[in-house]
């Protein structure tokens, strides 16, 4: 090492950080160094005269202030009204999709995604023995309509899609017709599950449905973040601000502490009592998967940006065409019904940019994000604007369609975001730290 | 309720229930070392009362995150440094006032709640720590932070690389860097006390 490479250790030298080995290496070069001996000083010089700066001190009334301020806070908790959207938009919601799927499909899918229900995983069954469906059936309907003619419009494909979160694209020419088909059964509940469980259907089956939710469509950004929950608000916010309709975002339920976590199960009557474990996972992070308006996905990965480090992981951002008769959502938030959304899926890739407006634009705005993955290349050829192959005839849901009025289409692009925290990496303890090195005078 | 003998965690634990006693207990333990970081990060009385208040408020917010991982002490600098990170945010859009345009006894007060008795002594202090305090200001943040953990809060590197999310070696090169710059800037200005 010569003389500039030992510097850099002359302040580890000093804090007593080095290993033993460093610290015989530099006190060797010091022995025969005059200089680097009076650059070491220097610095001791320097770093005493920082630790001569007094401490200052919190003036004697902040800490009455701050808690006063506190217990403002904790009051303000505890006498605040359930949140609407967990205990009453949610079940409503819940209810409302399975009572959709019911009527639309005749083909309630079995079984809430509720790991530690097993009381109520057995009921299902036993509800599934009665009406003589079995597990693959879901599969075979599935199966069945890929191979179904295409009708236009009127189909709830759309809404399944929507539910289900994006279907792979399928690589397959010939099957191009039917690609669009979500391949899996939508997460849904049945009827009688949801109205039994209440709140808990849509809270707690959250773990699975994103578990499908992530099988089905790859990340399109990851945000990395100090602090999750904090950034969920925000991301949520910013999500609002560019106009965009969320579709499924995770409940993180995984970030309640066991406590609240049981007690809000214990409200809502669940049964049995769960495991403790099960309630309490970290949380790893957290995902919203929305459709936001492709003129304004400069805007989103500029306001993401700023709340994090923001990396693009996948430049599948499935664009859609929205014909609706519904409202805008209140608030930007509320999840489609089910009943008012039809979606045609029109590409699967940066390579139809010119038209979907964005990704290029995207790239120049932000400099940092990294090209996608290129399994999205091999999919840019998905044709564009395939209308989606109807389910069977339904005339109360023709019906419906028929009354509908189009709107103005607009481009979506499903974008699916994955928001976690920021690993904190912990470092290893200096094993051979010295102790014999002057310790700094405060700290305890 | 919350005697002397009760550990951070432990009084983390009641406060979750929602027992502000033992949060306030907290507050007190914790509230020097707060006000001492932010302070010498941002170089202004008024703005490091108003942080550390918000950095307690925002630590008890966010008490259900912490898992214990990291010592309560730890958890607490990263949200105060986070809090600091926020007003300078909001600070650049006016840049930090030169400090000789300030009024330095409101500037310093914050520097001077010192110990000593013996004037002699404590006008040599005051001096040392306002051209310290002010070459701080002219350093960038990131190497304010680590002189203010490393040689005002005295946390030890390992530590210091917890409280920033980076890695040890990060801290050893940038603390270097950090007095390197302090030491220029002291011999820069009016020349430093010294030792």
């Amino acid at each position: 090492m010569d003389c500039r490479e030992m510097r850099e250790q002359f302040s580890a030298y000093l804090d007593g950080e080095l290993s033993e080995q460093e610290h015989a290496l530099v006190s060797a070069h010091l022995e025969r160094c005059s200089a680097c001996r009076q650059e070491l000083d220097a610095l001791r010089q320097t770093v005493e005269l920082m630790r001569k700066v007094p401490r200052a001190k919190a003036p004697p009334f902040l800490a009455e202030r701050t808690v006063a301020k506190v217990e403002k806070e904790a009051a303000h908790e505890y006498m605040r009204p359930l949140p609407l959207r967990r205990y009453i938009l949610w079940p409503s919601l819940a209810a409302a999709v399975a009572l959709a799927l019911t009527l639309f499909y005749r083909e309630p899918v079995h079984r809430p995604a509720l790991k530690q229900q097993n009381a109520y995983r057995a009921a299902d069954k036993a509800d599934e023995k009665v009406s003589g469906r079995r597990e693959g059936q879901t599969e075979l309907y599935a199966r069945e309509q890929r191979h179904r003619p295409t009708t236009a419009n009127g189909d709830v494909g759309g809404l399944k899609e929507a539910l289900a979160g994006a279907a792979p694209v399928q690589k397959d020419e010939t099957e191009s017709e039917v690609a669009l088909v979500t391949p899996a059964a939508p997460p849904a509940f049945t009827l009688s599950t949801a109205l039994r469980l209440g709140a808990g259907a849509a809270l707690t089956a959250d773990d699975e449905r994103m578990a499908a939710l992530a099988a089905r469509q790859p990340p399109s950004y990851v945000l990395e973040v100090a602090e999750l929950d904090d950034a969920i608000v925000a991301v949520r916010e910013v999500l609002q601000r560019v106009g965009a309709r969320e579709i499924e975002a995770a409940q993180a339920l995984a970030d309640r502490p066991p406590v609240e976590a049981r007690e809000r199960l214990r409200e809502r009557g669940a049964q049995p009592p769960v495991a403790e474990a099960q309630l309490a996972p970290p949380p790893q992070e957290w995902q919203i998967l929305a459709l936001v308006p492709a003129a304004n996905q400069d805007r989103l990965i500029r306001e993401l940006g700023a709340l994090g480090k923001l990396a693009a992981a996948s430049t599948e951002r499935v664009a859609v065409k929205e014909m609706t008769t519904a409202k805008p959502p209140l608030s930007g938030m509320a999840a489609p019904d089910g009943t008012q959304m039809n979606f045609a899926r029109r590409a699967a890739d940066s390579g139809h940019a010119q038209t979907m407006g964005g990704t290029p634009r995207q790239a120049a705005a932000a400099p940092d994000i990294k090209p996608g993955m290129p399994k999205a290349a091999e999919e840019k050829e998905v044709a564009t604007k395939q209308p989606l192959p109807a389910r069977p005839a339904d005339a109360a849901h023709e019906a419906k369609v028929a009354q509908t009025e189009e709107r103005p289409e607009e481009d979506y692009l499903r974008v699916r975001l994955v928001v976690r925290p920021v690993p904190v990496r912990v470092p290893e303890k200096a094993l051979q730290r010295r102790t014999d090195q002057p310790q700094s005078p405060v700290e305890k | 309720m919350t005697g002397p003998a009760l550990t951070d965690e432990q009084l983390v634990a009641q406060s979750r229930r929602g027992d502000t006693r033992a949060f306030e207990e907290l507050v007190r333990r914790h509230q020097d070392r707060v006000f001492n970081t932010v302070c010498r990060m941002v170089g202004d009385y008024e703005h490091a009362c108003d942080l550390t208040q918000e950095t307690f408020l925002n630590a008890f917010r966010g008490l259900r995150r912490f898992r214990g991982g990291a010592k309560f002490s730890t958890w607490l600098y990263r949200i105060a440094l986070n809090a600091v990170y926020s007003h300078l945010r909001r600070q650049a859009v006016r840049p930090m006032p030169a400090s000789g345009g300030e009024d330095p006894e409101r500037e310093m007060r914050c520097v001077w709640r010192g110990e000593d008795n013996d004037p002699a002594a404590a006008a040599e202090r005051k001096e040392t720590a306002m051209q310290v305090q002010e070459a701080l200001l002219h350093l960038r943040p990131e190497e304010r932070e680590v002189l203010v953990l490393r040689d005002l809060e005295g946390c030890d590197y390992g530590t210091i690389a917890e409280i920033l999310g980076c890695a040890r070696g990060t801290v050893k090169s940038r603390l270097h860097r950090a007095r390197c710059a302090l030491r220029q800037l002291l011999l820069a200005g009016s020349p430093p006390v010294t030792p």
